[in-house]
């Protein structure tokens, strides 16, 4: 287990330096350095002194070549220094201490919600294969599968005016926006986000659902359960007893997969529902090649999906010790 | 000495007789047997290859020009008709025309029936002249109305453009973006995946943790990074080939895994073991048993990362970081239809687009599915 | 068979053979456990007899047949061939480059009837592509040698424009033949061909080597776990443990009088030739034993009926026990060994 976990850090250092290798990449793609581009997104009213931009220009070695750069830029990151955005004109720290934690207040309830409703939608499809509801959730799967999330955000959108005649999106509704903090308004933002969940979980539900009933099929057709039923254990204590058990590890395992796919998911839905977390502030960073705050968001987010997925990497093993370390 | 039976003839439904004239049954001509099993997978193929058809002579299958304008503005879909208002048949199918009024309240146009106007629509209709293949004069359209006439079938946009024209347009961005970036990610993903799983040692490693590291990197905020470089002022052509190819960077990965895994263990069949042993070279197993063998797997893993790359294509374009009007895509379709007031009351601006989009990924999903099956002919 | 000519030549010579998998320092730093699969084999092969390996699966065979096709690069020791012309050349040694011209003459047979054909490619190209890449016939050329090599391993011309998924199990093993024979090679490496067959089919592909053989004076190293197949067509016998050559004899001499008990325990696990002959089985118990992991002293030891305290921390010697009798076990000589042959005899 030890041995695992320090492997496994091993790998996640090596995947976490490229990572940040490719986030350089962004930054430099654009052409001309940053200085140019917040030179060039500067409109009247603020003026940047000329010590300023030398002071910048060697804070992060724009006149020396790239290896150079990158690693100021790396060493400035590792002590939180990420730069500032141009366009906001605050550190990227900030922006990001500010949008982050509801990037995350959204992300991992959705990751929770995805497995706890996929697993046992999979277990029934499995059990029941080619009864009507079996059909029935395959080709909902289908369809959720190729829906976009930010498609469904457009239809609930609709569906809210249409059949509610009220908005949808948004933290809050338009009576909270400006009220103080109360328990109203926390539950006014529990529902809005609950609606967002529910957006971005569906695609995810509707993969994971098919994995776990694949899964669970192979299992299934092992001889042991036969076995086992000759015996005479009842139907769903036996699947539950060893099939499930074995096929929801690798379910739960997609998580490096399914990780990405949310937190892509949360940061365009968000973008359409106007929720503030740090998928507008990205797509507002891009758009004026603002690249410090993009590279930043970007290198962070992708860090988390790489801590959420050791860290449940590291639970699956303990839990089950029979996956191959 | 005896000989054995005459050949089993694994799982071909008509069952070939022995000797020379009998019909040879290619590991090919399998995987279609079994792909043909797979109803839907059929059915969507068709579907695809009409689809693409329809780009291709896009000027024949769209009744107007993706720019022209006509008087109704955010005109809804024209229902096409067989009985009309006293309930009497017609055999040639019309639509009515629309009568306009404004909303007082908030100004925007108001459109009902008009029974006084009929539209009787055709095949092979005359209608705009167009160049077909951008080449060949052309005045005929797959189906239309009458000079003096209107007809819509997926409503207008706030210039008064066609709608469906501009469907027929968008997906022949859309659908050729989709086609071309999985091509970039074929040549990627083999080399890159192939020099993996031969070499092995620590290129491979090298190649495995750039691999994770893509895929653990959101996908969406990646592609809006990389677009950011994309400058503003490009050519719309430029803009295509600039966003296809940030497109292709990332699902490279999917098709490098599956190409890895199968020269992993491709290299350890007995064949590559014999083709080494009577000297063939490197280069020539490669060429003549490896890749050929783990063709099929590709195929599969390239036709389930098209809806991905639509998808993302949609995506960047909607966002406004993609491609860009006067190009006409679905994803710039959805850009211009995404305030709250079009979602609301002209809803035809997005579902179009969004009903294209979601039944060719549905399709490629289908097709994907049919293929995986196949890809491995001699199984069961 | 009968045994072997006196004046026949040697035509390989493999001399301390190694091959050992893994124990490579990976980047992260862990250090695999070396597997030993071929552990320093010696043995002499001469010209046209054939030569049995057996052992439990797992203990190296495939690995020591690969070396010698150089199908592997051998960890160390020497393969001496002895070509047509020229002088002896170590086959574990060559560069691939200058390994080419002997490839031809040293050819392979798989056990697996399934992966041993590319599916992709018809029997044309699978039997011809030797000759193509080796220079030795073209085009139309090459269509009459393969419809002779199919019809000489008893299938049909026209089959050649066939894919393998057309054939069976035993068709398969056919056309791997006329593979191997493209080349007209001097040594085939059989690598257990008939074990994956229906029992039925067995005894026609074994005629066929065994015709084959003698037509075109081939030599054979014929790979096995099976005692009755080694039996039937071996001149002479290696027996194999975790890596090493245990004991080596004649055909006959081995199976009348086992000098190593691992021989013995082999013997026995096979249900005698005559069902009546009723005998104790002294069946092997235990696993073999892990190559990456070998015990002290003799390797067979934990499974050995006869173990002493000196095998547990002595590795026995491989030694000439008479001419032509190789074994290793500090015992040999002084147990009374049961073998088949004599029972079979008794029994009659
Ligand atoms: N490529 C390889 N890498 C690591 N170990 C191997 C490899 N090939 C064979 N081995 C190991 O070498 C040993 C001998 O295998 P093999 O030669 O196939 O035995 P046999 O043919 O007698 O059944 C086994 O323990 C096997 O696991
Ligand atoms: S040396 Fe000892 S343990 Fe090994 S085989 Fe001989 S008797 Fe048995
Ligand atoms: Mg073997």
């Amino acid at each position: 287990m030890m041995n695992y976990a320090i492997r496994r850090s091993g790998q996640m250092l090596v995947t976490v330096f490229v990572i940040s290798v490719i986030a350089f990449v962004v930054i430099q793609l654009p052409p001309g350095d940053f200085v140019n581009s917040y030179l060039a997104t500067l409109s009247g009213g603020n003026i940047v002194t000329q010590d300023a931009i030398v002071a910048l220009r060697a804070q992060f070695g724009l006149d020396e070549n790239l290896v150079v750069q990158y690693w100021r830029w790396l060493t400035n990151l590792l002590q939180g220094n990420m730069g500032i955005s141009f366009q906001y004109q605050r550190t990227v720290l900030d922006l990001l201490a500010e949008r982050l934690p509801l990037t995350l207040a959204i992300t991992i309830p959705t990751a929770i919600f995805v497995y706890m409703v996929a697993i046992p939608i999979g277990i029934y499809s499995a059990v029941r294969q080619y009864s009507l509801v079996d059909y029935l959730l395959s080709f909902a799967g289908f369809i959720f599968l190729a829906v976009p999330n930010f498609l469904i955000a457009i239809i609930a959108i609709y569906i809210g005016y249409r059949y509610f005649g009220g908005g949808v999106g948004g933290l809050f509704s338009p009576e909270y926006e400006l009220a103080p903090w109360s328990i109203g308004k926390v539950l006014n933002m529990m529902q809005n986000m609950s609606l967002a969940i529910l957006i971005i979980g569906t695609s995810g539900v509707a993969a994971t659902m098919r994995v776990m009933r694949g899964m669970l099929l192979d299992e299934l057709s092992q001889a042991y359960v036969e076995t086992a039923r000759a015996k005479g254990l009842g139907e769903w204590r036996l699947i539950m007893k060893y099939p499930v058990r074995v096929a929801v590890s690798p379910v739960l395992s997609t998580i490096g997969f399914v990780l990405p796919a949310l937190i892509s998911g949360t940061e365009i839905t968000a973008t359409v529902l106007n929720i503030p977390t740090t998928g507008p502030l990205l797509l507002n960073a891009v758009r004026s090649q603002d690249m410090f705050l993009a590279a930043s968001i970007i290198f962070v987010l992708s860090i988390l999906t790489v801590i959420g997925t050791f860290i449940s990497d590291l639970l699956l093993v303990w839990a089950d010790p029979r996956i191959k370390l | 000495m005896t000989v054995e039976a005459a050949p089993t003839t694994a799982t071909a439904p008509s069952a070939v007789a022995d000797g020379v004239t009998a019909r040879i049954i290619s590991p090919r001509r399998l995987m279609w047997w079994k792909f043909r099993k797979h109803k839907l997978a059929v059915a969507s193929a068709i579907f695809l290859i009409l689809a693409y058809l329809a780009t291709i002579f896009a000027g024949f299958v769209a009744p107007y020009d993706p720019a022209t304008r006509s008087r109704n503005l955010y005109a809804p879909p024209q229902g096409i008709h067989f009985f009309d208002e006293i309930g009497q048949f017609h055999l040639q199918p019309f639509v009515y025309g629309w009568k306009m009024t404004r909303d007082l309240e908030t100004l925007s146009p108001v459109y009902t029936v008009n029974p006084e106007e009929k539209f009787p629509v055709g095949l092979f209709v005359r209608g705009e002249p167009y160049k077909l293949f951008g080449v060949i004069d052309a005045d005929v359209r797959l189906f239309g109305v009458a000079e003096g006439g209107y007809f819509h079938l997926a409503g207008t946009d706030h210039f008064g453009r066609d709608m469906f024209t501009r469907l027929v347009y968008g997906a022949q961005i859309s659908l050729s973006v989709g086609i071309i970036s999985v091509l970039v990610s074929l040549v990627l993903g083999l080399v890159i995946g192939g020099i993996s799983g031969l070499y092995g040692g620590w290129i491979d490693n090298f190649i495995q943790r750039v691999i994770e590291a893509i895929i653990a990197i959101p996908t969406i905020p990646l592609w809006l990074g990389l677009a950011a470089a994309v400058p503003r002022d490009w050519p719309p052509l430029y803009q295509y080939f600039a966003i296809l190819v940030v497109l292709s960077l990332i699902s490279w990965t999917s098709t490098a895994r599956v190409a890895r895994g199968r020269f992993l263990a491709l290299r350890e069949q007995d064949f590559v073991t014999a083709a080494r042993v009577y000297g063939a070279s490197r280069t020539r197993i490669i060429a003549k048993h490896l890749v050929p063998n783990l063709m099929s797997y590709v195929i599969v893993t390239l036709t389930l990362a098209i809806p991905g790359i639509i998808i993302g294509e949609t995506a960047l374009s909607f966002l406004g970081v993609g491609l860009k009007a006067p190009t006409v895509s679905w994803g710039v379709l959805l850009q211009e239809s995404q305030k709250v007031q079009i979602i609301q009351f002209y809803p035809w601006l997005w579902i179009g687009p969004a009903v294209c989009v979601v039944s060719v990924v549905l399709a490629f999903n289908f097709v994907g599915d049919g293929a995986r099956d196949a890809a491995d002919p001699f199984s069961r | 068979m009968s045994s072997i000519s006196v004046q026949a030549e040697p035509i390989l010579s493999v001399r301390d053979l190694k091959k050992h998998f893994g124990g490579k320092k990976t980047w992260s730093g862990a250090v695999s456990k070396t597997i030993r699969a071929v552990d320093g084999v010696t043995f002499t092969i001469y010209e046209g007899e054939t030569f049995g390996l057996v052992g439990e699966s797992g203990c190296g065979k495939t690995t020591l047949g690969r070396c010698i096709a150089r199908a592997l690069d051998p960890t160390g020791g020497e393969v001496v061939y002895a070509p047509k012309e020229g002088g002896a050349v170590d086959l574990a040694s060559l560069k691939p480059r200058d390994l080419r011209p002997y490839r031809q003459d040293v050819q392979m047979i798989f056990q697996d009837p399934i992966s041993s054909l590319n599916p992709r490619m018809t029997l044309l190209d699978i039997i011809g592509e030797p000759m193509v890449v080796n220079g030795l016939a073209r085009g139309e050329e090459v269509k009459h040698r393969v419809g002779d090599l199919l019809e000489r391993v008893g299938l049909r011309a026209e089959y050649m424009v066939r894919y393998p998924h057309a054939f069976s199990g035993g068709q398969r093993q056919r056309i791997g033949i006329a593979r191997a024979l493209a080349l007209n090679p001097r040594v085939i490496v059989c690598d257990e061909p008939v074990s994956a067959l229906d029992v039925s089919v067995q005894a026609q592909i074994l005629n066929l080597l065994q015709d084959l053989q003698a037509e075109k004076n081939l030599t054979y190293l014929f790979i096995a776990h099976d005692l009755g197949v080694v039996e039937y067509l071996c001149d002479r016998v290696a027996v194999m443990y975790v890596g090493q050559v245990v004991e080596l004899a004649e055909t006959s001499d081995l199976f009348a009088r086992p000098l190593h008990p691992y021989t013995e325990a082999l013997m026995s696990a096979v249900p005698p030739a005559n069902p009546r002959a009723a005998r104790a089985p002294r069946l092997l118990e235990g696993d073999l034993a892990n190559a990456a992991n070998l015990p002290p002293g003799c390797h067979f030891h934990p499974r050995c009926g006869y173990c002493v305290e000196r095998c547990r921390t002595e590795e026995p010697e491989l030694r000439e026990y008479s001419p032509g009798r190789f074994v290793r076990c500090h015992r040999a000589g002084e147990l009374k060994l049961d073998g088949v042959a004599e029972l079979a005899e008794a029994d009659l």
